[in-house]
């Protein structure tokens, strides 16, 4: 899914190590038409640290969510939540 | 008359039993395919949480990577690591991941998620060889040192002062300890044939500020064939170790702790050892 794929590529880990979405952004970005999706980072205290939504779309009721932990800057851990839906 | 009337009610009670009988079959058939369904489902998040928890875990939390394992006459694994100072503590950060995948991770998935023996260890099977990394030691256990024959280890030092003296063991067995060392002084390579059941001397190197590195080979807290690093006040910043052993024919797999994911749907559990690397 979405997530693994941005975890193995370290485009999460970048994220957090250069303090900004702009991957993430293009990645959701790319995702297909009729998909929408909006990815946060957090720390285990539950700090939301970045996030990032697919251009053009505003949230949806009817939604699934998707998890991916990853370590990044020097051992600390963080969470990825990604939320998607159908527009 | 009679007899009609008897004919036709046992007929509607035969068609009754037929209907009755095949919605009956439909609805158990249904069960079983929901059921089914259900598994799957929980089956392929479980494969799921499984990758996202252990996959890379040790290499990201230890520094630790597996370099190769290889086997001609001999079996060869190598593997290296970094930062083997005092100022890490590599069995807290195992804890702290521990600690966060059992409690706020697994409420998030709405799994129970454990990790058993999970620590700042690692281990090689067959050959029984246990490998720990503890701040600025570094340890390598072996429950038969006979399977070995030779270790190579590489140190890479962040040490700025010059160093002051350095020596190597005398030969007392068989086994094959070959040490180089880069500091930003020079380097130091030697080699020695030791005994793993001796109290050898270290490898080792002084420096102008009294930090020390001292590479140890042979009996270590009644345990024979012990392999000791101990980077004392100095950072090494890469560490390259490959044990030679004798060949055995059992594929080698390198091993961390276990893994058990509960999940109330379904109600099924999967348990797993960690492997990091296999042949």
């Amino acid at each position: 899914d979405s997530l693994t794929i941005l975890e193995k590529d370290d485009s999460l880990k970048t994220a957090i190590e250069t303090n900004t979405n702009a991957t993430l952004q293009i990645f959701l970005n790319s995702l297909s038409t009729q998909v929408c999706a909006n990815l946060t980072i957090f720390t285990p205290t539950q700090s939301q640290i970045i996030s990032a939504q697919k251009a053009g779309c505003t949230q949806s009721n009817e939604s699934s969510t998707a998890k991916r932990t990853f370590i990044a800057n020097n051992t600390n851990i963080y969470y990825a939540d990604m939320v998607s839906w159908y527009r | 008359m009679n007899k009609k009337g008897i004919l036709f009610t046992i007929t509607t009670i035969f068609l009754l039993l037929a209907v009755f009988m095949l919605s009956s079959a439909y609805l158990t058939r249904n069960k079983d395919l929901q059921r089914t369904v259900v598994l799957s489902l929980s089956g392929n998040k479980l494969k799921y949480i499984e990758d996202d928890v252990t996959d890379d875990i040790y290499e990201d939390i230890l520094g630790m990577n597996i370099k190769s394992i290889t086997r001609g006459t001999d079996v060869k694994v190598a593997f290296n690591f970094s930062n083997l100072t005092a100022s890490v503590n590599h069995s807290l950060l195992m804890e702290n991941y521990e600690d966060f995948i059992e409690g706020l991770y697994s409420t998030r998935n709405n799994l129970n998620v454990t990790l058993k023996e999970f620590n700042n260890s690692f281990s090689v099977s067959p050959y029984n060889s246990t490998f720990i990394l503890d701040s600025d030691m570094f340890y390598g256990y072996t429950t038969n040192p006979d399977y070995i024959t030779k270790i190579n280890i590489t140190l890479n030092l962040d040490e700025p002062s010059p160093n002051l003296t350095q020596s190597k063991p005398g030969d007392s067995g068989a086994i094959e300890i070959a040490v180089d060392i880069t500091h930003n002084g020079g380097r130091h390579i030697a080699s020695a044939n030791l005994a793993p059941a001796s109290a050898n001397d270290p490898f080792y190197i002084t420096f102008t500020n009294g930090t020390r590195i001292d590479v140890n080979f042979g009996t270590y807290n009644g345990n024979n064939g012990v392999l000791r690093i101990n980077a004392s006040g100095l950072q090494a910043n890469t560490v390259d170790i490959e044990y030679t052993y004798n060949l055995t024919s059992e594929k080698v797999a390198i091993k961390g702790g276990n893994l058990s994911i509960s999940s109330p749907v379904g109600n099924i559990t999967k348990q797993t050892q960690i492997i990091i690397a296999q042949e």
